[in-house]
């Protein structure tokens, strides 16, 4: 019996410690911009970070923080803020509501950071909103969700449009094609139902009929059921809104099922691993974006876009795997703006000096923040994916 | 609609079925569980992927090694890591554990090897669907289908014809009177290991052109192969068979008429009500 049981104990020991190396926890990683450099006067600036460093968007969240990363070493380059260097705190979510608040908790109660920069995900910023708000510490976030901009929240600030912005642009330019009967199909998240009941609405002024409402949850990979459905409703463009992790696998599928109309997606269609993954499923695709995830600084044609390019590559061997790199350049960009203007370093001050942020231009194009609750810019251009390429749609 | 929901179903179906199958290879040889199912699949994938796109090695040539690969690491599992157990008086439940523990560590194993962004298997038999009237099907759908009936067909063969597959059986009806007139019983265990594992790979492989190979691809159909094996009788070559054909258009019938958030619910839901009529699922357990 005793025998038994010390195999018992060993077993469930062994299983927890596997267990444990499954998550690997977000522990706090401090990346000081400038090793070695000392802050001319008193403390560094701390500049928080917390979105998904492991899992399925881990890739975006990487790209954030090295957009990040690039801001700081620029600042510090140039002398700093105020006067001072800057240093990164970040945390991973893990792309979980719950970890994002145990992250933005940890920033602004034991790291006490100025400002953060953080989440990707809507959901994680509506999680963490109540922590920040009462903190009074300013955070500009990248998700595109208009929801979480909605709760009235003084603190929380967009480096990017919503995404209704986008649908804007999409249902004007379905209806500029004579698009009349559009199949939806979107994730069942936050994410997916915003995105379809805003491209709902902005379809309302024109003549489109929706044929098909499908959903699917983030990981699945069988949509045989839905496709069926959306094809035997003959759609003339299907709408599909979900998180980039799964958009891959159901443009691969879509197209196998037997539909070859044009799709009409989210912003995640920038992602290159999308293009990678689908092939030319990825054919037709049109979307509304801010920015496209380059390849190469060649192609840029805007010098600000070029400039941060050019140092993403020298620093990480490689153009950024997502434009989340963009979203957060600007954000931190914006933050010191904020405090070179103000000369405050932290709470409401320099909360007032982000919000009076007029006319800035950034990767993103020119943000303006003024009397809009935390939104900074309301334009995008439609792009198209032809043959693994990213044009123009006319 | 019908037609081609039912045509869907059947090709998932039978990822389910070759998955279950493994779940009840192993329990009517060894009377045991193993969770590990679902990561022998993603592995299979990842190998079939190292070797075919990694290493640019013709795709039936990539396909066999991989199988080999697979089947050769259920036979190594059973002898290093199940069989040391069970001699040191592991019950039941500790070999649950350590199945459990194990596709913990394949997932991360995976996920520092390859990394965690979903990998692009090129499928060998085209992208391009093929319309048949109302219905169309993608090729892959089809391999699916021929693939996993040509491997039912070699198991039922294999286990009814050959030598080795009638004392699999017998060693599974009782170890002790098998092991009396001279059959190898650690061997026959070990092979129902091996070709779990191999059914499970050629799934893996089969569904990586559709999925894309990544470390989590496992945990979902791991779920559903479990189920395929409980719902048509756990232990049960031919139930498993049945469960997972039935799971898949069950499902993909639930996605297509009524709501696809419910899918799921519907399934299992389904899965419930015939366990409670049928307690030991839909075929009865013997060892077959």
């Amino acid at each position: 019996m005793k025998r038994k049981l010390s195999w018992f104990l060993c077993g469930t020991i062994l299983a927890s410690l596997l267990a444990g190396c499954g998550g690997g926890d977000g522990s706090g990683n401090a990346l000081a911009g400038e090793p070695g450099a000392s802050s001319s006067d008193g403390e560094a600036i701390k500049i928080g970070y917390f979105g998904p460093l492991t899992g399925g968007t881990a890739q975006a969240g990487q790209a954030a923080l090295n957009g990040v990363q690039i801001a700081v070493d620029e600042l510090n380059a140039g002398g700093g803020v105020l006067g001072r260097q800057l240093e990164i705190v970040s945390y991973d979510d893990k792309s979980s509501p719950e970890e994002a608040v145990k992250a933005a908790t940890k920033l602004v109660q034991v790291d006490k950071v100025n400002a953060i920069f953080g989440s990707l995900h809507s959901a994680n910023v509506q999680a963490a909103g109540p922590v920040i708000e009462e903190a009074q510490t300013i955070c500009v976030a990248g998700g595109t969700s208009p929801a979480w901009l909605e709760q009235g929240y003084t603190y929380l600030f967009r480096s990017i449009s919503n995404s209704t912005v986008s649908a804007k642009q999409l249902a004007k330019y379905a209806a500029d094609q004579g698009y009349k009967k559009i199949a939806l199909f979107t994730s069942n998240d936050e994410y997916g139902t915003s995105g379809s009941d805003g491209f709902k609405t902005e379809c309302e002024p024109y003549d489109i009929e929706f044929v098909a409402s499908e959903t699917m949850t983030n990981g699945d990979r069988d949509f045989t059921g839905q496709f069926a459905k959306i094809n035997a409703a003959a759609p003339d463009a299907v709408f599909i809104w979900c998180l980039g992790d799964d958009l891959g696998a159901v443009t691969k599928q879509l197209r196998q099922s037997g539909f070859d109309g044009p799709i009409l997606g989210s912003e995640s269609y920038t992602l290159p691993e999308i293009l990678e993954n689908a092939g030319a499923a990825t054919n037709g695709v049109r979307f509304a974006a801010q920015y496209l995830v380059y390849e190469n600084p060649e192609d840029v044609e805007d010098d600000n876009m070029k400039k941060f390019l050019e140092a993403y590559m020298e620093e990480f061997g490689s153009a950024p795997a997502s434009d989340n790199a963009f979203r957060a350049y600007d954000g931190v960009m914006m933050i010191a703006e904020a405090m070179e203007a103000s000369g405050a370093d932290h709470g409401p001050e320099l909360r007032q000096a982000y919000n009076d942020i007029d006319g800035y231009v950034g990767l993103a194009g020119t943000f303006s923040y003024k009397g809009k609750n935390g939104e900074g810019i309301e334009s995008m251009r439609i792009f198209q994916i032809q043959d693994g390429k990213y044009i123009e749609a006319e | 609609m019908f037609l081609q929901l039912l045509v869907g179903g059947i090709a998932v179906g039978c990822i389910y079925a070759l998955i279950g199958l493994g779940y009840s290879l192993i329990y009517s040889a060894s009377g045991l569980m193993s969770f590990v199912q679902g990561e022998i699949f993603m592995l299979g994938a990842y190998v079939a992927f190292t070797i075919y796109v990694g290493l640019g090695i013709p795709f039936l040539l990539a396909v066999l090694i991989a199988i080999g690969f697979m089947f050769a690491f259920g036979m190594l599992l059973e002898r290093s890591m199940i069989s040391p157990l069970l001699r040191r008086g592991s019950q039941q439940i500790h070999i649950v554990l350590a199945t459990i523990g194990l596709s913990i560590f394949l997932k991360n194993f995976a996920m520092i090897l390859w990394g965690s962004d979903v990998k692009n298997f090129p499928s060998s038999f085209g992208e391009n669907p093929i319309k048949m009237g109302p219905i169309s099907i993608s090729p892959q759908q089809i391999a699916i289908v021929v693939v996993t009936l040509a491997c039912m067909v070699l198991l039922h063969l294999f286990m009814s014809r050959t030598k080795l597959g009638t004392s699999l059986r017998a060693a599974a009806q009782d170890p002790m009177a098998a092991g009396v007139v001279g059959i190898n019983v650690p061997l026959t265990v070990g092979m129902a290991w091996a070709l779990a594992a191999a059914l499970s790979a050629v799934a893996g492989i089969l569904l990586a052109p559709i999925y894309g190979v990544y470390p989590k691809m496992g945990a979902i159909l791991s779920t559903k192969g479990f189920a395929a094996a409980v719902l048509g009788g756990y232990g049960n070559m031919y139930g498993a068979i049945i469960g997972g054909l039935m799971f898949g258009v069950v499902e993909t019938m639930a996605a297509g008429y009524l709501s696809s958030s419910f899918k799921d619910i519907i399934s299992f839901g389904v899965l419930i009500v015939v366990l409670f009529v049928m307690p030991h699922g839909i075929l009865k357990v013997k060892a077959d």
